[in-house]
């Protein structure tokens, strides 16, 4: 087994570096632009919930002289329209504060003073000169906390898979932290497929595990008689076909057609 | 994002994934990291289905785009991804590191592009790197029924505005079977993975088109 070369991307945003060249003091600079540097955490909420409003000049990049890289430190101020929370200013790579969230939609506004932020890496380059990486085009952004009201419908695509040679339709995340509020609860399940499925939940709760068939068309309350406490807080949905598709062939030595996809409908809302 | 652009953005995850399955741990991160450290090269046969994101009045997908697809990968930068092999939409795409070039059978047209334009950042670092899909990827264990066949995983990508949101990674027996993208337009890609072969000896005239 050949030797790996190392060298490439210590952080994805070097990848997409357009300019390198040497800077003064004997290190090399590299440049490139980031998609985004901010987020908040979830971005859909429930009443009550805690928001986590954040942002991340750093990445996957560790800074290789503290008091240097403090030189470099953007100052960034968070705010909110309407004011949920009093503006915050931080003067580092990073930060993140939670808020409650509003009972309307918000704004949050992450303004940055400067256009480019510098991070002098622990990385080095092939002569072993340190590198200093450049975040060119940061621009102040915002966005937005959104309050869920009603029941939110989603669909899943439960795709088909060979598991070896057992066919097998694919577990689905319902929606959930970091972007939906960990409080939206699972209402009902529904089967939107021609052939009858057999549906299984698990409760975040561990060993809380309820599986029913379902008819074409029909629906799984979580709050119906005999359905176990605790089950709406699932966040997986495994579905199965009541009876397999003769056209599906899964072999773990030869060629395989996996299963059909299948799909279920979540209807979810906020406890 | 186009769709060969998404695919090679769930391949590179994929292909982090290829790994004998003797000794594979329990947990399905784990099983994930002892996968991205043993995998240097390998070949896939898989089937790939793009969906669009959903419609915003029904809150329904697509019927999907279902398409074989083989993939060869030599770390850190080689790859060469055959869409649809032998059809009338077959799509060859294969890069070196700096440059991707592909071929349409169907209109006939080939071209090649900076592998910094046109491939996911994601892409490029997992296939650079080594044991540091911890790092890109962070990942936490899904829970199953005790009587799935199937373990998993969820991912989540480390830095803000990658284009793939979250992953789930499932396994059978310690081997990759199927990788489910959640992308950042709302779309998704799925990744059935038929058959695999770990770290074969790869020549450079593998990866012509």
């Amino acid at each position: 087994m050949r030797a790996r070369p190392r060298s490439i991307a210590r952080c994805p945003v070097v990848a997409i570096a357009v300019v390198a060249a040497l800077c003064a003091g004997g290190c090399r600079l590299e440049t490139g632009v980031i998609p985004s540097w901010n987020a908040v955490s979830p971005a859909q909420v429930c009443p009550g919930d805690e928001v986590t409003a954040s942002y991340d000049f750093l990445r996957t990049e560790t800074c290789r002289d503290e008091a240097l890289c403090a030189t470099h430190h953007p100052t960034v101020v968070v705010s909110s329209s309407p004011a949920a929370f009093a503006p915050r200013a931080f003067t580092a790579y990073g930060g993140r504060f939670t808020f409650t969230a509003p009972a309307g939609v918000t704004t949050v506004g992450f303004d940055v003073d400067r256009d480019s932020v510098r991070v002098p890496t622990t990385r080095v380059d092939a002569e072993g000169r340190p590198i200093d990486f450049v975040m060119t085009d940061v621009r102040d952004n915002s966005r937005q906390v959104r309050p869920l009201t009603g029941s939110q419908e989603t669909e899943l695509v439960h795709d088909g898979l060979c598991a070896g040679s057992t066919p097998v339709n694919s577990p689905e995340s319902l929606p959930g932290p970091p972007t939906v509020s960990p409080n939206l609860r699972l209402v009902s399940l529904c089967n939107r497929n021609g052939v009858p499925v057999v549906v299984t939940l698990n409760a975040a709760t561990p060993g809380t595990t309820y599986t029913q068939t379902l008819a074409p068309g029909d629906c799984l309350n979580t709050s119906a008689p005999g359905v176990p406490a605790g089950i709406d807080t699932a966040r997986v949905v495994e579905v199965r076909p009541m009876f397999n598709d003769p056209g599906v062939r899964c072999s773990g030595i030869g060629p395989s057609t996996p299963p059909p996809a299948l799909r279920t409908v979540a209807v979810m809302a906020c406890r | 994002m186009n769709r060969p652009s998404k695919i090679l953005l769930a391949l590179a995850f994929s292909l982090t994934a290829i790994a004998p399955a003797a000794a594979a741990p329990a947990s399905a991160s784990a099983q994930l990291q002892l996968i991205d450290k043993s995998t240097w090269s390998g070949a896939l046969d898989v089937v790939v289905t793009t969906y669009g994101a959903p419609s915003p009045k029904t809150g329904q997908r697509d019927a999907g785009q279902r398409l074989q697809g083989t993939l060869l990968f030599d770390r850190p930068d080689r790859f060469k991804l055959v869409l649809d092999p032998g059809g009338k939409n077959e799509r060859r795409i294969a890069g070196d590191g700096e440059t991707v070039r592909w071929f349409d059978r169907a209109t006939g047209l080939q071209g090649q592009a900076a592998a910094r334009d046109v491939t996911d950042p994601t892409v490029l670092a997992l296939l650079g790197t080594v044991a540091e899909l911890q790092t890109y990827a962070p990942s936490k264990d899904i829970t199953l029924s005790k009587d799935s066949p199937l373990t998993g995983a969820r991912l989540v990508p480390a830095s803000f505005g990658v284009r793939a949101v979250a992953v789930n990674a499932w396994l059978h027996a310690g081997k990759p079977a199927a990788f489910a993208f959640e992308m950042g337009d709302g779309g998704r890609v799925f990744v059935a993975v038929l058959s695999f072969k770990a770290n074969l000896a790869l020549k450079p005239s593998d990866f012509e088109l």
